[in-house]
């Protein structure tokens, strides 16, 4: 089923992007041919054959522009790295006039069919008025409406855009994450408790979980920013298991896999349930002894797993990464293995995305938090030693310099949260919540901000970073303002 | 007819064609609950099922189904309702207690489809506490293209309205521009800021090859292997024994997996490193000892021995040379015990290779403990004694001996007969306790026996010879025999036989009850003499040439012309 959804979801961007082209290039042509100009005629060609594919499927489209991205429906557009110069000149062009958004109704276009060069021209004008400011944008689908195109809309764009996720699709999101902490609590609850335990409900989590980080949900990636001081290590499996399977879709590990290694980030740290509370939360540094007992929590993960109600085949396929996640790519680390041989890819990817969550999480003992940019600064320096190279390229690749969750203090003074990383067609900087202090030790939402913007007299960026933190540092929960 | 009127019928043929694929849909679910997927009449019902889709879809629908706890819905009407209380026969109940909301089936469905469809239905149809899987997620494990569904997750979870409060581990925050403050006093960041080289962590052509290779090795993984060190090192550090046993049951159901796929290297590996860890434990943790032996008893238990049947007898694909050489080197490790459970497999292979190897490995076991062949050698089937009997033909100890001679007098001929042979490899001078086979009523034995004493002097059988012929036991088999005992006398025997075959040429009057056996009995003598080939044996055939009686005269010239060429 996923795979013909991908494929008709394909199919759809890839209309859609042609006819963001066609009708990108009738502007331009417009601006230099007449109307019977062959060019022109072409266009118009393109563009209604385009319609008409799309209609077969769907009779309405709506094509967003949101924080430098372009969206078709609720899917993020994707497209190659040789596409992105283009189709980012396209969304830099729409943004620029102040469009957000294109809603076509197929049905009433589609049936003119005598007129269509007319009825899109007269389209192209209204556009190419508002290029000219002959015509605020937010008029636009006014005129729209008295010119009788009844078949599109042109949405402005707000000053400030709200993180505009619908209600039921945060409530999703939120679910997923409830539903994995619990499964996790409670197999964890029942291996104390010496039961066996199935893990029915992980696996329909995990599976859960393969299709939010699929439909590539960037609130997915907002979750395994949520900390806690309290049940640290049910937030953190869940936390590593979004990372890595976020990290296993950007290398485009099929679903299955993903799957699975999402149980492993789950089911990673199980062993923890031996170390006695003394030794896990104990402020400062630990003894040689209870590093040793702290130590053995990799290997006693594993040896839970057997424990677990679930066929051989899958426990075999579950045991390897978290006996790894401590291991390290140079074979240090612990448990000691007799074998010597390279750590396995999903042990790789467990080892990178334990420590950063790791290192991005306040304790209870701990005075001092990093923030998520210097974390992947410092994890940087155990590439190739620590750390498996190619997957940390990866990793920080996915995040960004600064990944969502971020607080980033800007030279104006504003401060704010990042909220997702720079897409393909502007990769410098990313988009930024603001946040408000108010004076209680609180904060209240401001608006959203998008860090590449440039001055378009100096071409300077209108705001710079000065520093970054973590949000923690300040008791702030970037999930409660992201969602 | 109006526009109207032409919805309504379309409306009422699109009702009529969902209800039939309901229909249809209830008497397959039934049906796979009554027969194998490949009886004729499930094949038979999923095909009208795809029809009756088929059917639906010309009209360019999809068969969306909604899911009740008693009900199956079609377009927010009731289509099935639910009346029995049976919970395996409730189809509704079943989708609905895995938390399904709908099923759709769309255009282009095929018939792999369904039927796997309705194999989960009936995988799943019952459910344990503790299940280890349901529908839902055999559903999504199954990836159909052309069945979708809507699923919730049906157990209670505390809604996550709030997330976790966090206290500021430094101060709150009051200004920004405490921040600020904050930020003058840290350190550079890391190269994130403005002109970050993003080459940094940009891949490279050969790092984008490079990944593509890592995850199609992961995507291809065999976790065989991998889990095994894994489980060692793991069994290794446990010091109870409850973990221990727990580690231990893993590795027993690996080891069976092993065998099951032909993953002998993996399986002789298992038991190698097993091996040195029952030395490794039994210094040091003496409680550990009764459970590893336990888990070598597991290794070599019935339920090994069928799993080795099913991989090398039932999926009778050719074995590789390196897969048999894994096989002949993991029956080395496998307890005596194994012998009588893969000794039949001699029998039922066809591979000539598989069946020395076979024979090798059950060999090596019996050299270790004999007494599984005392259990082999009752076997009803001929074939698995014969075999048995050559295994042991080739181990050493008087005990084997005892079992061979036991066999000499199996009642199959075949096995006697490989009893005897055994037996002539392993002591070829000892022939006194199978010198009894000359009167066994197969030919081929008494054949065998006799051309084994006719291949040197063995002075062991020149006096049983001597006495079988002088009472005349041999003459009931025939001329041919006779001959052949005379003939083996004389290879085998020395000087001390001429005055009995003197004696037999000359005077003895061999005319008694078998009196047609007479001038048989006298070639025989001559013959033997001939062979002998000593000077007082050639002088009593001179003799005997000139004997006045004229039979005994026309045998004599003939042997020694034959021998002497006068």
């Amino acid at each position: 089923m996923a795979d013909k959804y991908a494929e008709e979801t394909g199919r759809r961007h890839d209309l859609a992007a042609a006819l963001l082209k066609a009708l990108f290039k009738l502007i331009q042509a417009a601006k230099i041919h007449r109307r019977t100009n062959s060019l022109i005629l072409e266009g118009a060609g393109q563009f209604r054959r385009r319609a008409e594919e799309l209609a077969r499927t769907e009779s309405t489209l709506s094509i967003r522009f949101r924080r430098n991205r372009i969206f078709v429906e609720e899917d993020r557009l994707s497209f190659s790295r040789d596409a992105a110069r283009h189709m980012g000149t396209l969304y830099r062009y729409f943004e620029s006039l102040g469009i957000q958004e294109f809603r076509f109704d197929w049905g009433p276009y589609l049936p003119a069919e005598t007129a269509d060069c007319d009825r899109v021209m007269t389209l192209v004008r209204l556009i190419a008025d508002a290029e000219q400011n002959a015509v605020p944008v937010d008029q636009v689908s006014a005129r729209c409406k008295e010119a009788a195109l009844d078949w599109v809309e042109i949405v402005p764009r707000t000053r400030s855009q709200p993180v505009d996720y619908t209600p039921e699709r945060k409530e999703r999101v939120r679910n997923t994450y409830a539903y994995a902490l619990d499964s996790v609590q409670e197999v964890v609850s029942k291996l104390s408790g010496q039961r066996r335990v199935g893990i029915n409900k992980t696996i329909r989590i995990a599976q859960d979980m393969v299709d939010l980080v699929m439909s590539d949900d960037p609130l997915f990636m907002v979750l395994s920013t949520i900390r806690t001081h309290d049940d640290y290590t049910y937030h953190h499996s869940v936390n590593v298991a979004i990372l890595a399977m976020c990290l296993g879709k950007r290398v485009n590990l099929s679903k299955h896999s993903l799957e699975r290694l999402g149980l492993c980030g789950m089911l990673h740290d199980l062993g923890k349930v031996e170390v006695p509370l003394d030794i896990l939360n104990k402020p400062g540094k630990l003894t040689r002894d209870e590093f040793e007992i702290m130590k053995r929590h990799s290997l006693d993960s594993a040896r839970l797993i057997l424990k677990l109600r679930a066929p051989r085949d899958r426990k075999a396929k579950l045991l390897l990464p978290p006996f790894e996640h401590h291991q390290k790519y140079d074979l240090s680390g612990y448990p000691r293995s007799k074998r010597k041989k390279k750590m396995s890819f999903f042990g790789s990817i467990l080892s990178i995305v334990d420590v950063y969550d790791a290192i991005t999480s306040p304790r209870v003992y701990r005075k001092t938090v990093m923030s998520p940019d210097r974390a992947l600064g410092i994890m940087l320096e155990g590439m190739g030693s620590d750390f498996e190279p190619i997957l940390l390229k990866v990793f920080i690749n996915m995040l960004g310099v600064y990944p969502v969750g971020t607080l980033l203090l800007l030279d104006d003074g504003d401060m704010g949260l990042v909220m997702e990383k720079p897409s393909e067609l502007d990769e410098e900087r990313p988009w930024m919540l603001q946040l408000i202090p108010d004076r209680k030790g609180g904060f209240s939402r401001g608006e959203a901000m998008n860090l590449s913007a440039r001055n378009p007299k100096t071409g300077d960026y209108r705001k710079n970073i000065v520093n970054s933190f973590h949000p923690s540092v300040f008791g702030i929960q970037p999930a409660d303002y992201l969602f | 007819m109006s526009v109207i009127e032409n919805e309504m019928e379309q409306l009422s043929d699109a009702d009529r064609a969902a209800r039939k694929v309901m229909t249809l849909m209830l008497l397959t679910f039934k049906n796979f609950t009554l027969y194998p997927e490949n009886h004729t009449i499930c094949i038979n019902c999923i095909r009208k099922l795809r029809d009756a889709l088929h059917d639906f879809f010309s009209a360019g629908a999809t068969f969306k189904c909604g899911v009740e706890q008693d009900r199956l819905l079609f377009q927010g009407e009731p289509l099935y309702q639910h009346a029995g209380e049976t919970p395996g026969e409730n189809l509704p109940g079943i989708l609905y207690r895995d938390g399904l909301r709908w099923i759709t089936f769309h255009p282009d469905i095929e018939v792999f489809e369904l039927n796997r469809f309705f194999n989960i239905l009936q995988a799943y149809r019952f459910l344990d506490d503790e299940p280890e899987g349901d529908l839902v997620t055999a559903l999504w494990e199954a990836d159909l293209d052309h069945i979708g569904y809507d699923a919730v997750l049906y157990w209670e979870v505390e809604p996550l309205s709030r997330f976790p409060s966090l206290d500021p581990v430094g101060q709150p925050l009051q200004e920004t521009r405490e921040l600020m403050e904050i930020s003058e006093h840290q350190g550079p960041q890391w190269p994130g800021e403005g002109s970050a080289p993003m080459v940094l962590w940009q891949l490279n052509e050969e790092e984008i090859d490079r990944l593509q290779r890592m995850i199609a090795q992961e995507e291809a993984w065999d976790a065989t292997h991998d889990v095994l060190n894994v489980l060692l090192d793991i069994l290794e550090e446990q010091h109870e024994p409850e973990d221990f046993s727990v580690v231990l049951e893993f590795l027993e159901e690996e080891y069976l997996n092993g065998l099951g796929h032909r993953e002998f290297d993996f399986s002789a590996r298992l038991i190698t490193q097993m091996e040195r860890i029952r030395q490794q434990f039994a210094m040091d943790h003496s409680w550990a000892v009764a459970h590893l032996n336990a888990f070598f008893q597991k290794i070599s238990s019935v339920e090994a021995a069928e799993a080795i049947r099913r991989s090398l007898i039932a999926d009778a694909g050719p074995l590789s040379d390196a897969s048999l050489k894994a096989f002949k080197e993991l029956l080395h490790h496998l307890s005596p015990d194994m012998a009588p459970l893969l000794a039949p497999m001699m029998v039922e292979t066809r591979s000539p290779k598989l069946q020395r190897a076979l024979m090798e490995g059950i060999a090596s076991l019996l050299n270790r403990n004999l007494e599984p062949a005392e259990r082999l050698l009752k076997s009803e089937s001929e074939a698995l004694v014969r075999m048995t009997v050559h295994i042991l033909g080739y181990l050493k100890g008087e005990s084997v001996n005892r079992l061979l001679l036991r066999m000499t007098r199996h009642s199959a001929a075949g096995v006697r007969k490989q009893a005897l042979k055994s037996l002539i490899r392993r002591s070829p001078d000892r022939v006194e306790s199978i010198f009894f086979l000359i009167d066994d009523p197969d030919v081929s034995i008494r054949r065998l026996l006799l051309n084994h004493l006719r291949k040197r002097r063995l002075a062991s059988a020149e006096p049983l010879l001597v006495d079988y012929l002088e009472t005349e036991r041999c003459v009931p088999h025939g001329r041919e025999h006779i001959l052949a005992c005379f003939s083996a006398l004389g290879d085998c025997a020395s000087s001390s036989a001429v005055p009995f075959l003197r004696e037999t040429l000359l005077n003895r009057l061999w005319s008694g009850l078998f009196g047609g056996n007479h001038a048989h009995i006298k070639e025989g003598a001559a013959r033997a003499l001939a062979a002998l080939n000593l000077e007082e044996a050639r002088e009593v055939l001179q003799t005997a040439s000139r004997s006045l009686a004229p039979h005994i005269r026309r045998i004599s010239r003939m042997v020694m012309k034959e021998r002497y060429g006068r």
